[in-house]
């Protein structure tokens, strides 16, 4: 019988053959899906993605600073608004809010746009794009595509779209160093994540496609217009969607972006950051390490612009003052500044100035050095002081920031406040310490008045070449507050220079001092304030400016 | 596929090719658009190969069903299956599939106990070997030899055979309702025809569904409309303190209060614009400026109280206009700072600083004297606005 005939006979034999063996496959294939899918645990999100940095704010909400390995702070989905949500659903997976975790249908558009030679378009949903960024280690291999799949399959039966959402968004990154939106928001617009708008949102959204390109974003032409046609594309898909109306679409305008990377900032900062830091992780009761991973938010009592505008007065003073640099003047002499502003009764610091640049000292001259007190002292001769400022006028040396709190207790008439710089610690949104003030009656009223009075007595009105700063200011003349210059030395062997004004609102006191490089490498050793201009005058001059931009009386 | 009427078996491959040296001794011609007998008189080789085969096929059934009348609706029911599928039947291997279609048919009607009969039939009356047998069945030549062993433990093979002839021994084969079968056929086909077409159109439509819509899909994705709007200068959000080279030497910055501005002639001047003395309810918008070098001017001022967002600044001085980079801090706080180079020849005629939104309507526009011919006063004290260092514009609604 020839060949081909046995084979055509036989050909349904053969047919049911292979369709056995075929089904048989398909079963174990199936069979070991299921038992993968029910093996398959789903893993705890890597330690790379669960630090955070501490972000630091001043009093107003303006951004400080902030500490930490990585750029990323958590907020809960609640301050998200709800467009941002929906842009970047529209701009990576629109069936999310009704997929299983994976999307067969992105994935085959996916490789259809791959074969066909179209734009590439990604093929995983949002579940598995957060499996892949938080809960897996960044291997690329085809048993990890298939063990995410799995992940997210699971992932999305067992929890809620929306609590995998607020992952994704917590965890994804958007260039410029920053995951998640709360950090991207910052770096891109300057605003918290609840603060977004529809534009920005969107832009944010494009982002996420291929963030080391569009990280560059408003400084370069290409990738900003590049941007720009995907940030028309994803809100189109929003209004397609009814996430936007037509209106909004229609009012829609591509935002403007901070650059990357963003200009420097006065080295000032880091001096705040410091004291923050360490007030806070004490008053947390964790380590200054484990406050900078742990994603808390430090809202501090300082004043960012006053802040920045006395860093600014002070650097122009010693440039004026020392010829240059601050480091100028004879003998290597070094004219250091520390202005320390406290308000009082309450002990919140606004305003600490204590070196004009860290990256040289980081040593702060406000908070921990010891200025010769010399006459500053004198007003409390004669009052007994108690609690915290007891045994004040034993001291030689003290700190700038001890004795503006001595004297915001007298302008406060006689209630000391522990100067604080962290009003409130939050996060991801919740409040978990608020800063309470620690007052203590130090001296009684009398006291109090007894002080106030010495100090606008003779002798501390300042230098005779610059007349006294409070002269003209009837509301310290005749309220509980004063200015007064005293210092140690005199003549020209001044050594130090204090200015202190005081009123209820505000106690404000700078110190100048000066010194010299030591013997050694790397010591110092005080010296003598140079005379020209006045060191007086220099500092009653700085303590009035700053008086009048913190808007006083 | 298609069993309907459009698609002809060509000749040559039927007559011919297919056969080889294969062929039988009958030769049958190929089936003519399944309608030949359209043509009265000259019977279509489905009719000359129906009359030929149906005594034996009839005595099979017969010998199969052991009933006279069973056999008989057995074998016209197995013909008109073949006239449904004839044009598929392989022309040199036509008794093989007619039988196997008997064959499957026995089988159907009687589910159990029919395969032992059939081999016996086909061994001891049709005289069939043990392969073709097995092929028949679509089982292995093992499962046949053992059901014939089996077999033939009760009876020798001998005396099946001597039963099978005497069984048949007087057989008259009916005649041929060749008519009754070609009726049944076309309509068997016809009916096949339509299933087919059904079940292609299940399994096709969903994909097709789908890769339309995905299609569709694909084509959202597509270029956004191009953007017929002006194109936006550089408008740059900064945080409060940061630091923007303007131009070598010069550095702006903004804060909360006010815009700052540094150059290598004077450390640090400041406009405020939080301390009451501009009006943001009205538009304007400021300008400040020095020689950088022998060509160039820096110039940079405060806009504030305007109706929308800045998204474009130009600055038109001497037949040159200048497009100005501008910073804002962020949130909208309703006033911004612009910087601009412009060169040096233009400061002879008017200069004119425009503010721009996305759209292109103009938000304000400031006509001015040449600001830099103005000195600026080096070494301004910060705070203290020094007279003649801010040019106080008056300002035009658009």
């Amino acid at each position: 019988m020839p060949f081909r005939v046995r084979l055509r006979r036989n050909r349904g034999r053969w047919l049911r053959r292979l369709f056995i063996a075929f089904v048989a496959f398909l079963a174990v294939v199936c069979g070991a899906a299921v038992v993968a899918y029910k093996l398959t645990v789903i893993p705890e999100p890597h330690p790379e993605t669960v630090v955070q940095s501490t972000v630091f704010v001043d009093a107003e909400g303006s951004y400080l600073g902030r500490r930490g390995p990585v750029d990323r702070q958590e907020v809960p989905l609640s301050q998200v608004p709800r467009h941002v949500q929906d842009a970047v659903i529209a701009a990576e997976n629109r069936s999310f809010r009704t997929d299983t975790g994976v999307s067969p249908r992105a994935i085959a558009r996916a490789a259809w746009a791959t074969v066909s030679g179209g734009a590439p378009q990604g093929g995983s949903t949002i579940t598995q794009q957060y499996v892949k960024n938080a809960l897996l280690s960044p291997e690329r291999s085809l048993s990890r595509k298939a063990r995410e799949a799995l992940i997210a399959i699971k992932l999305d039966r067992t929890r809620d779209k929306d609590e995998i959402l607020e992952g994704y968004l917590n965890t994804v990154y958007f260039g410029r160093g920053a995951a998640g939106v709360q950090a991207a928001a910052r770096n891109y617009f300057d605003v918290a994540a609840k603060d977004l708008t529809v534009s920005q949102g969107a832009a944010l959204a494009s982002i996420v496609n291929i963030p080391s390109y569009y990280e560059k974003a408003g400084s370069d032409p290409k990738v900003t217009a590049k941007l720009r046609h995907r940030w028309e594309w994803v809100l189109d898909a929003m209004e397609a969607g009814g996430s936007i109306t037509a209106g909004q679409r229609a009012e829609a305008r591509f935002p403007a972006f901070r650059f990357y990377p963003p200009g420097g900032t006065e080295g000032q900062r880091q001096y705040l950051i410091d004291v923050a830091a360490k007030e806070a992780a004490d008053r947390l009761g964790i380590t200054e390490d484990q406050l900078a991973r742990g994603g808390y938010t430090v809202h501090t009592t300082f004043d960012l612009a006053l802040q920045d505008a006395t860093a600014e007065s002070a650097k122009e003073r010693t440039k004026g003052g020392s010829g240059g640099g601050g480091s100028g003047g004879k003998g290597g002499v070094r004219v250091h500044t520390a202005v320390v502003g406290v308000e009082p009764g309450d002990g919140a610091v606004r305003v600490l100035y204590g070196g004009a640049d860290y990256a040289r000292q980081p040593f702060n001259d406000a908070v921990s050095g010891a200025v010769e007190a010399g006459s500053v002292l004198d007003p409390f001769a004669g009052v007994r002081l108690g609690g915290p400022l007891r045994g004040l006028r034993d001291v030689a040396a003290p700190t700038p920031l001890r004795l503006a709190s001595a004297y915001a207790a007298v302008a406060a008439e006689g209630v000391h406040a522990t100067p604080h710089t962290v009003a409130r610690i939050t996060r991801e949104g919740r409040t978990v310490h608020t800063a309470r003030p620690e007052t203590r009656r130090v001296l009684d009223e009398k006291g109090a008045f007894v002080v106030t009075a010495q100090a606008k007595g003779p002798g501390f009105e300042g230098s005779s070449e610059a007349g006294s700063p409070g002269v003209d200011r009837a509301g310290v003349r005749d309220g509980g507050g004063a200015f007064l210059t005293a210092g140690a030395g005199g003549g020209i062997t001044r050594r130090t220079v204090w200015s202190v004004g005081y009123d209820s609102r505000l106690t404000l006191a700078v110190a100048l001092f000066a010194d010299r490089p030591g013997a050694k490498k790397g010591t110092t050793v005080p010296a003598q304030l140079p005379n020209d201009p006045s060191p007086a005058g220099s500092a009653e001059e700085l303590t009035r400016q700053i008086w009048d931009l913190a808007g006083g009386s | 596929m298609n069993t309907g009427t459009g698609i002809h078996r060509p000749v040559v491959r039927v007559g011919a090719h297919r056969r080889g040296t294969a062929a039988r001794d009958v030769r049958y011609l190929p089936l003519r658009s399944g309608s030949a007998s359209q043509v009265p008189g000259v019977p279509s080789d489905f009719e000359v190969y129906a009359r030929d085969v149906w005594p034996r096929l009839v005595a099979t059934a017969r010998l199969l069903t052991e009933d006279r009348r069973a056999g008989e609706e057995l074998a016209r029911r197995t013909l008109v299956r073949v006239c449904a599928r004839w044009r598929r039947i392989p022309r040199n291997d036509v008794d093989f599939h007619v039988r196997r279609c008997l064959v499957r048919g026995h089988v159907r009607a009687r589910r159990l106990g029919g395969r032992r009969r059939v081999v016996l039939v086909l061994r001891y009356w049709s005289g069939l070997g043990e392969p073709e047998i097995a092929q028949m069945l679509g089982c292995s030549v093992g499962a046949v030899r053992a059901l014939l062993r089996r077999a033939a433990k009760d009876v020798a093979p001998e005396d099946r055979r001597a039963g099978f002839t005497t069984l048949m021994a007087g057989f008259v084969p009916p005649a041929v309702p060749l008519d009754d079968i070609r009726r049944d056929g076309a309509l068997r086909r016809r009916r096949r025809a339509g299933v087919v077409a059904a079940g292609c159109a299940l399994l096709l439509a969903p994909p097709a569904v789908l890769a339309s819509g995905s299609l569709t899909g694909g084509d959202a994705t597509g270029a956004a409309e191009a953007p017929d709007r002006a194109v936006p200068g550089p408008v740059r959000i900064v945080a409060p303190g940061e630091r923007v080279a303007a131009a070598p030497g010069v550095e702006v910055w903004l804060t909360a209060d006010g815009h700052h501005w540094s150059s290598t002639q004077a450390p640090t001047r400041f406009r405020p614009v939080s301390d009451g003395n501009l009006d943001h309810g009205r538009p304007g918008i400021s300008v400040q400026g020095e020689q950088l070098d022998e060509e160039t001017y820096f110039q940079t001022g405060v806009f504030y109280g305007l109706d929308g967002d800045a998204a474009r600044i130009e600055i038109r001085t001497g037949g040159r206009t200048v497009t100005a980079d501008v910073l804002t801090l962020a949130g909208s706080p309703g006033w911004g700072v612009w910087y601009a180079k412009t060169p040096v020849g233009g400061v002879g005629g008017g200069q004119v600083v425009t503010v721009y939104d996305a759209g292109g309507e103009v938000l304000v526009r400031s006509e001015l004297g040449p600001a830099v011919e103005r000195a600026v006063p080096v070494g301004s004290v910060r705070g203290g606005t020094a007279p003649g260092e801010t040019v106080p514009v008056g300002a035009w609604r658009s």
